[in-house]
C-alpha cells in the first residue's frame, strides 16, 4: 500500500529548470516570436489565420514542456500534446495532399507515442520511478543494464519518430512540403529537437556508459545521417531537400549522443558538440525555411507546392538580402570554417576520433569518422546545388515574374536576425559557443568543465577541408553529371528520386497497411462470426426453415375474395362519387403485399423465438447435466 | 441487523415513476420531459445522498424476504455499489437531457421515457444487491426492461436486433444460472463478502468449481460483449436511438462487468481463481476481444456500428484488468469503467446528432462536420483522445494502471502481451476515431461534405444536444487532471478485495 500510494503520486507533472532547458526555451520563444511575426504578413490571405496562431502557440508551449520536463512522464505528456497540436500545421492548408501528409504525420506520431508508452510501462515496472535524476542515481552502480534494453528501445522509437530517425523519418518530406513554410521552419527547427531531447535523456538517465546502447544510438545516427544526406542530394524539390537536410543533421546529433553515452563522464566534448549542433541546426533551419518562404512570397507562390528545382531557377536573383542570408546559412550547415556549423561539427568529429581510443572500438570509430566526413561532403554538395539553382541559374521562363512582390521590412529583419548570429557564433566560439555548451553540462549530470578543442588548429581544419573537398567532387559527379540533362539548348535538372521510391511506398504501405491489416482483419472476421456462423449452420441443417409457400399465396381464397370486392367497390365509386378523379388501384395486389408483409414478420419472429428457445434449452440441459452428475 | 428500507427508494422511485408514465400516457404526455427530468434528478440526489450518509461503516443493509428457506432477497450498499450507482445515475441524468431534444424526432416518446426511467431503477437494484440471487433477479429484469429501448424504431432491423439482444442475454444469464444451481447444491452462501465466502466448500471440489466459475464468467460476459458472445453489441447499438445506444454501451454493458467483479471478488474470491486455467482462458478471451473489437471498428463505415465495436474492445480492457487479480489492475479497470462510460456516451451522442440533424450514417459523409458543429466535434475530439489514452485525459490513467497491473501480475505471457495488445488497440482506437475530427475540420473547399449539402451548414443545433457532449468532455479532462482522490478511492476498494 505504501509503495503503491507513492506509485500513485508518480504521474505528476514535474519540471526542472537547468542550463540546457533555459537555452532551449529561450530559443523556442525566439523562434515563436520570429515566426509568428513573419506569419502576420506571410499569411495575410489565410482565412484560418487565427487557427494557425492558436495551434502554433499551443505547440510551442508543449515543446517548452518537453524541454523543461524532469521526468519521462512529463516529457511524454507534453510530447503527445505537441504531436496533436502540431498536426494542425501539416493539415492547415486543407488540400487533399495536406490531409494525406497529416494522416502520415499523426499516424506515425500516435504509433510512436504508444511504443514509447510501452517503454515507460516497462521502465516504471522495473525501476519504480521515471525521474531522470533518480534513474541516473539508481543505475549509476549497475553494470549490466540489459534488462532495460526493451524499455530503452521502445522509448527511443517514439521520440525517434519526431526526430526523424531512420527508418522512422518517412513522414518528413511530405509534411515539410505540405505545411505552410513558416510552420515547416518550426517543425524542423524546434519540434525535431523535442524528439532528440527525449532520446538524449533516455541515453543519459538509463544507459550512461552502456556500450551496447551507445553503439545502437551511434549506428542509428550514422544511418540517419547518410540516408538524409542522400535524400538531400537526390531529391529535386525544394522542401524535400530541406527535409533530407534536417534528417541528416539530426543524424549528426544522434551520433553525438551515442558517443556521449559511450564515453560517460569523459564525454563532455561529445555533449558540447551535441548541444551546439542542436542550437545551430535550429537557427539554420529556421533561416533556411523562412528564406524559402520569402522567396515564394516574393514570387507570389506561397501556396504552390510543386517546387521542382526547374521551377525555382533563379528566383533569388536581384535579392541581395536573401542572397547573403542564404549563403550564410548554407555555409554554416555545410560546416565551412568561420561559421557556426563548423564549430559543432568539429567537436563531434573530434569526439568520434577520441572515442576510437576506447578498447575494441577503434575500427568502428574509424569507419564512423569516414561516414561522418562523407555526410558532411554531401551536405556541402546539396547546399551548393540549392544555392546555385536559386541564385545563379537563369530562370526557365519569363512568366515567372508575374505576381511578384518586393520583400517587406519585417522579412528583411527576420532574415538578418536569423543569419548574422551564425557568423558571430562561428567567428567567436570562445566567447559564444563554449559558454553555451558549458551551461548545458549540468543538465546531463556531467562535470562542470567542458573539454574543448582549439577550433582553428590544423587538425581541426583538416576534417572540414576533407568534407568540402568531398562535397565538390560529389557535386561535380552527382549533380552536374547524373542529375542534369540538356533540353532545348538549356540545362535543366532531372526528376530526382521518383515518388514511388521511398520506404513509405515500398515497405510501410504494403506491409503494414496492406498485408498485415488484411491478415488481422481476416482472423477478426472469422472470430466475429463464430457464434452467428454456428447459428447459421444450425439453420441450414437441423433447424431448416420450412419452404416458403409462395404458390399457395397466389390463389389464397380470402385475399382473392376481399380483393375482388374492393375492386368492385372501387368500380362503383368511380362510376358515382369519384367520376371526376377516378381511382385506379388494384386492391388484389395491395392485399397480397400486405399479407406477404404480415407473413414475413411472423416468420421472422417465430424463427428467432425458436432460436432463442434452442439456446435456452442448451442452457437448461447443461444445468441438468451438472445437477445430475456432480 | 438494522433494516434500511431507504435502500428501496432509488429502486422503486424510478420504476414506479416509469410505470405511472406508461399507464398515464394521456395525462402526462404534455409534461413528460419535465416529469422525466424531475424523477432523474431526484433519484440522482437520493443515490448520492445514500452514499454520503450511508457510506460510513459496513454500509446500509436490508433483508427484504426469504424466497425459499436459505435464499433471501438482500440489499447491501457497499463502496462498489455506490460507485456504480452514482456513475449510472449521473450518466442517466445527462443523457436524459440529451434525449429530450433527440426524441423530438421520434415517435412513441412517452414509451421511451417510461422504460428509460424503469431501467435506471433496475440498474440501481443490481448495484445494491447484497447476494447473487438478488442480483440475478435484477439482472434478468434489466435485460427485459431495456429491450424496448432497442426495439424502439419497430422496423424489421430493430426487431431482429432486439431479439438477438434478448437471446444472447438470456443465454448468458442461463449459463450463470446453471452455475448458481450447482453452487446451491453444495450449500454455498450467496451473500457478497469481500474476498469471497465458502473457501472450504470450494477447496473440496476445485476442478468442478473452476468449471462453474468459468461458466459464470462467460455467462455474465455476454452482457459485457466478451468474445465469443460479442455479437449482439454491433447489431443492437446502431438500431437503437442514440441516447439508448449510449447508455447501453456505457452503462448496461458495464453491468456485466459489475456482475463479474461480484462473482470473482465477492463470491469465489481472487485466491481461488489466481493462477488457474480459468484465469488464463478468461484473459485470453479478453485480449482476443480487445484486438478484434478495435480491428473491426477500424474497418467499419457505419458510425454507430463503429462505436459499438469500439465498446466491444474497450469493455474487454476492463475485463482484462479484472482477470489479472491484483489491486493495481483492478484500480485501472474501475477507472476505465468510469472513463469509458463517460466517453462512449459522449461519442454516441455525437453520432446521434449526425444522424438526427443531418441524416449522416456513414463516416464517409462526415467530412466537413466540424465546421457545421464545431463545439460538438470539439468535445468529440477531446473524448476520442481520452479513449485513445493520450495524457492528460482520463483514459490514459486507466491504461497506465492496467498495464502496470499486468506487468506486475507475474503471469508469464500475459504480463507483456497484455500491455502490447492494449497499445495496439489504442493505436487502432486513434485510427478509427481521429479521422472523423481530421476530415471534419480539415475537409477543405473540395471536401465531399460540401457537395450539395450547403443547407446543412445553416442548421441550428439545439444546445440540449451539444451541451451533454461538452459535459462529458469536461469531466474527462477533469478526471485526467485531478485523479488523486478517485484513484485512492478505487485503490483502497481494490486492495480490500484481495
Amino acid at each position: 500500500m505504501e509503495q503503491s500510494s507513492q506509485g500513485l503520486s508518480v504521474l505528476k507533472i514535474h519540471f526542472l529548470n537547468h542550463g540546457f532547458s533555459t537555452e532551449y526555451i529561450l530559443l523556442t520563444v525566439f523562434a515563436a516570436v520570429i515566426v509568428l511575426l513573419f506569419y502576420s504578413e506571410y499569411g495575410k490571405k489565410d482565412e484560418h489565420k487565427n487557427r494557425f496562431y492558436l495551434f502554433s502557440v499551443a505547440t510551442l508551449a508543449s515543446a517548452c514542456g518537453v524541454f523543461l520536463a524532469a521526468d519521462f512522464f512529463t516529457a511524454f505528456l507534453f510530447f503527445e500534446l505537441m504531436s496533436f497540436t502540431s498536426w494542425v500545421w501539416v493539415t492547415h492548408r486543407e488540400t487533399e495532399a495536406a490531409q494525406k501528409a497529416g494522416g502520415w504525420y499523426l499516424g506515425m506520431a500516435v504509433i510512436g507515442g504508444m511504443v514509447t508508452l510501452m517503454g515507460l510501462f516497462l521502465l516504471y515496472h522495473e525501476m519504480g520511478t521515471l525521474e531522470y535524476r533518480a534513474l541516473f542515481d539508481l543505475l549509476s552502480g549497475v553494470e549490466d543494464k540489459s534488462f532495460l534494453y526493451p524499455a530503452g528501445v521502445c522509448i527511443v522509437i517514439g521520440f525517434g519518430v519526431k526526430a526523424g530517425m531512420y527508418p522512422l523519418h518517412v513522414w518528413m518530406p511530405e509534411a515539410y512540403t505540405q505545411a505552410p513554410a513558416p510552420a515547416s521552419a518550426l517543425l524542423s527547427g524546434i519540434l525535431t529537437k523535442t524528439g532528440v531531447v527525449g532520446i538524449l535523456f533516455t541515453g543519459i538517465a538509463l544507459f550512461f556508459k552502456d556500450q551496447n546502447f551507445g553503439l545502437f544510438l551511434m549506428v542509428m545516427g550514422l544511418m540517419t545521417m547518410v540516408w538524409g544526406a542522400v535524400l538531400g542530394l537526390f531529391h529535386m524539390e525544394l522542401f524535400k531537400i530541406l527535409a533530407g537536410s534536417s534528417m541528416s543533421q539530426i543524424g549528426f546529433i544522434l551520433t553525438g549522443i551515442g558517443v556521449l553515452i559511450l564515453n560517460g563522464e569523459n564525454g563532455t566534448m561529445a555533449a558540447g558538440g551535441t548541444v551546439l549542433h542542436m542550437i545551430n541546426h535550429t537557427l539554420i533551419k529556421l533561416a533556411l525555411f523562412l528564406i524559402a518562404a520569402v522567396l515564394l512570397y516574393t514570387e507570389g507562390k506561397e501556396n504552390t507546392r510543386k517546387l521542382h528545382l526547374n521551377d525555382i531557377k533563379g528566383i533569388g536573383k536581384g535579392k541581395p538580402v536573401l542572397h547573403v542570408g542564404f549563403l550564410l546559412a548554407a555555409l554554416s550547415v555545410a560546416g565551412v570554417p568561420g561559421f557556426s556549423g563548423y564549430i559543432s561539427k568539429t567537436l563531434l568529429h573530434e569526439s568520434i576520433v577520441k572515442c576510437g581510443e576506447i578498447q575494441g572500438l577503434s575500427v568502428f570509430m574509424q569507419r564512423a569518422e569516414w561516414i561522418f566526413l562523407l555526410s558532411g561532403g554531401m551536405t556541402f554538395a546539396y547546399m551548393l546545388k540549392l544555392y546555385k539553382t536559386i541564385f545563379w541559374d537563369t530562370p526557365a521562363n519569363a512568366t515567372l515574374k508575374e505576381g511578384s512582390r518586393s520583400m517587406t521590412a519585417i522579412q528583411k529583419v527576420v532574415v538578418l536576425v536569423l543569419t548574422i548570429p551564425l557568423v558571430v557564433l562561428g567567428l567567436l566560439p570562445g566567447f559564444t559557443m563554449n559558454p553555451l555548451a558549458q551551461k548545458a553540462m549540468s543538465a546531463f549530470f556531467l562535470p562542470e568543465e567542458f573539454e574543448t578543442v582549439s577550433y582553428f588548429s590544423v587538425e581541426s581544419l583538416e576534417g572540414a577541408l576533407i568534407s568540402i573537398g568531398i562535397g565538390f567532387v560529389l557535386y561535380g559527379i552527382v549533380v552536374l553529371g547524373i542529375l542534369t540533362k540538356k533540353e532545348n539548348e538549356t540545362v535543366c535538372y532531372r526528376k530526382g528520386i521518383p515518388s514511388w521510391f521511398s520506404l513509405k511506398k515500398i515497405v510501410y504501405e504494403p506491409l503494414v497497411l496492406g498485408v498485415g491489416m488484411w491478415i488481422i482483419l481476416f482472423f477478426c472476421r472469422v472470430f466475429e462470426s463464430i457464434v452467428d456462423g454456428f447459428i447459421l449452420l444450425l439453420r441450414k441443417t437441423i433447424y431448416k426453415d420450412k419452404e416458403k409457400v409462395t404458390a399457395s399465396m397466389v390463389g389464397h381464397k380470402m385475399v382473392e375474395l376481399f380483393g375482388e370486392a374492393a375492386n368492385d367497390i372501387q368500380l362503383v365509386m368511380n362510376k358515382t362519387f369519384l367520376r371526376k378523379h377516378p381511382s385506379r388501384k388494384n386492391y388484389k395486389t395491395i392485399f397480397y403485399s400486405l399479407r406477404e408483409e404480415i407473413h414475413v414478420s411472423n416468420r421472422l419472429i417465430s424463427r428467432s423465438l425458436s432460436f432463442g428457445l434452442l439456446l435456452v434449452c442448451l442452457g437448461v440441459t447443461m444445468t441438468l447435466i451438472y445437477i445430475l452428475f456432480f | 441487523m438494522e433494516q434500511s428500507f431507504v435502500l428501496l427508494v432509488p429502486i422503486l422511485l424510478p420504476v414506479l415513476a416509469g410505470v405511472i408514465l406508461l399507464c398515464g400516457r394521456s395525462f402526462l404526455e404534455r409534461v413528460q420531459e419535465w416529469y422525466t427530468a424531475a424523477v432523474l434528478l431526484v433519484n440522482g440526489i437520493i443515490v448520492v445522498a445514500l452514499c454520503y450518509f450511508g457510506g460510513t461503516g459496513d454500509g446500509l443493509k436490508l433483508k427484504l424476504f426469504e424466497l425459499v428457506p436459505g435464499i433471501s432477497i438482500v440489499f447491501h450498499l457497499d463502496s462498489l455499489g455506490m460507485f456504480f450507482g452514482v456513475f449510472a445515475s449521473l450518466i442517466w441524468l445527462v443523457v436524459g437531457f440529451y434525449s429530450f431534444a433527440y426524441m423530438k424526432n421520434e415517435e412513441h416518446q412517452t414509451r421511451f421515457y417510461g422504460f428509460y426511467l424503469i431501467v435506471i431503477g433496475v440498474l440501481v437494484g443490481i448495484y445494491q444487491s447484497g447476494s447473487l440471487i438478488t442480483m440475478y433477479v435484477f439482472y434478468e429484469l434489466m435485460t427485459i426492461t431495456s429491450l424496448p429501448l432497442v426495439l424502439h424504431e419497430q422496423n424489421h432491423e430493430a426487431i431482429i436486433a432486439g431479439l438477438k439482444y434478448l437471446f444472447y442475454s438470456f443465454f448468458g444469464a442461463f449459463l450463470a444460472l446453471a452455475g448458481i444451481l450447482v453452487l446451491n447444491a453444495y450449500g454455498m452462501d450467496f451473500t457478497f463478502i469481500p474476498g469471497g465466502s465458502g473457501a472450504e466448500i470450494l477447496a473440496g471440489n476445485k476442478t468442478m468449481f473452476l468449471v462453474v466459475l468459468g461458466m459464470m464468467l462467460v455467462g455474465f460476459g455476454v452482457k459485457a460483449g466478451l468474445f465469443p458472445f460479442q455479437g449482439w453489441l454491433p447489431t443492437a447499438h446502431p438500431v437503437a436511438p442514440a441516447p439508448a445506444s449510449g447508455v447501453l454501451s456505457g452503462v448496461i454493458a458495464k453491468s456485466g462487468v459489475f456482475a463479474i467483479i461480484r462473482v470473482i471478488y465477492y463470491l469465489f474470491g481472487a485466491d481461488f481463481m489466481v493462477g488457474s486455467w480459468v484465469q488464463k482462458v478468461f484473459l485470453t478471451l479478453t485480449l482476443i476481444t480487445v484486438l478484434m473489437g478495435s480491428v473491426l471498428a477500424f474497418w467499419e463505415k457505419n458510425f454507430k456500428k463503429r462505436l459499438a465495436y469500439s465498446t466491444v474492445s474497450q469493455v474487454s480492457y476492463i475485463l482484462f484488468g479484472i482477470g489479472l487479480l491484483n489491486p493495481t489492475a483492478l484500480t485501472g479497470s474501475l477507472l476505465h469503467v468510469l472513463c469509458h462510460g463517460l466517453i462512449k456516451n459522449g461519442l454516441f451522442l455525437t453520432a446521434g446528432i449526425c444522424l438526427v440533424v443531418y441524416g449522416y450514417r456513414s463516416v464517409d459523409e462526415l467530412s466537413g462536420i466540424g465546421k457545421k458543429m464545431p463545439w460538438a466535434i470539439g468535445g468529440y475530439t477531446v473524448l476520442s483522445l481520452g479513449l485513445t489514452g493520450i495524457p492528460p485525459f482520463g483514459g490514459f490513467l486507466s491504461k497506465w494502471y492496467l498495464a502496470e497491473g499486468a506487468l506486475g501480475s507475474g503471469l508469464s505471457i500475459f504480463r507483456w502481451l497484455g500491455p502490447v495488445v492494449l497499445l495496439i488497440s489504442a493505436v487502432l482506437t486513434a485510427g478509427y476515431l481521429i479521422p472523423i475530427t481530421a476530415k471534419g475540420f480539415f475537409a477543405g473547399e473540395t471536401g465531399a461534405g460540401k457537395k450539395g449539402r450547403e443547407a446543412d451548414y445553416k442548421r441550428e443545433i439545439s444546445p440540449l444536444l451539444a451541451v451533454p457532449i461538452l459535459i462529458f468532455a469536461v469531466l474527462i479532462v477533469f478526471i485526467g487532471l485531478f485523479p488523486d482522490s478517485l484513484v485512492e478511492f478505487f485503490y483502497t476498494m481494490a486492495s480490500g478485495l484481495m
